[in-house]
């Protein structure tokens, strides 16, 4: 809900997303595919987008805790403020899609400021596949054919 | 780059805030204690390289977008 509230916004990311240290400032668009997934296209560089998803959507338990220097950099006041997003890897075949639940993009709704944080003390991963959760492994396989 | 020979428990003081322990060492294994303050991010060096390496991989096409959006279409009839 707060992804479709934000639709069209532009997001403050300070150089923040890692190896895009020259891009800042991104604007978070639907993607025309529809379901939860939405483009974070940067303003700066038109070639530069990235899939997005909330990580809620695909582990609802999931969790993060953020360091006290992100959360005053956001001027996040509380964790309802909070925006997080993970960035989707899409491959072909896409059942071998990824998402990445280790570094977010964590966002106040509020100013749209945001920061990708790589999270310290989890196990959560990288490329963690995509559809295996939603799916159960078996809805994507007519799409190979 | 600064080169500095450490013994296990002795540390090295960067800036006056930053402390870097040498709290072990076997065989070609080192543990280092590190007293930052938080505004510090320290991650290993490997999963920088990776949450990059994924960012870069991460870049949406339109090739890429239309697979995604078979995807959806695919998943609404179900």
């Amino acid at each position: 809900v707060t992804m479709e509230l934000l639709n069209g916004s532009t997001l403050h990311f300070a150089g923040s997303i890692i190896g895009f240290d020259e891009l800042n400032e991104f604007e978070l668009i639907e993607t025309g595919a529809g379901g939860p997934f939405y483009t974070l296209q940067s303003i700066e560089n038109p070639d530069i987008g990235f899939i997005v998803v909330s990580p809620f959507e695909h582990i609802q338990q999931y969790e993060i805790s953020l360091s006290v220097d992100i959360v005053r950099a956001l001027e996040l006041e509380s964790p309802e403020h909070a925006l997080v997003l993970s960035i989707v890897t899409l491959k072909e075949p896409i059942n071998e899609s990824s998402v990445n639940l280790l570094a977010p993009l964590v966002v106040n709704r509020d100013n749209k400021m945001g920061r990708q944080v790589i999270l310290s003390n989890t196990a959560y991963s990288v490329r963690a596949s995509l559809f295996s959760e939603w799916t159960g492994g078996t809805d994507h396989a007519d799409l190979e054919s | 780059m600064l080169i500095l020979s450490r013994k296990r428990g002795q540390s090295i003081i960067i800036d006056r805030q930053i402390e870097i322990i040498i709290t072990s060492i076997e065989g070609d294994q080192v543990k280092i204690g590190i007293k930052a303050p938080e505004q510090y991010n320290i991650v290993r060096k490997e999963v920088l390289e990776d949450v990059k390496s994924a960012n870069s991989g991460s870049i949406a096409t339109s090739g890429s977008v239309d697979l995604l959006k078979a995807w959806v279409e695919s998943n609404k009839k179900l």
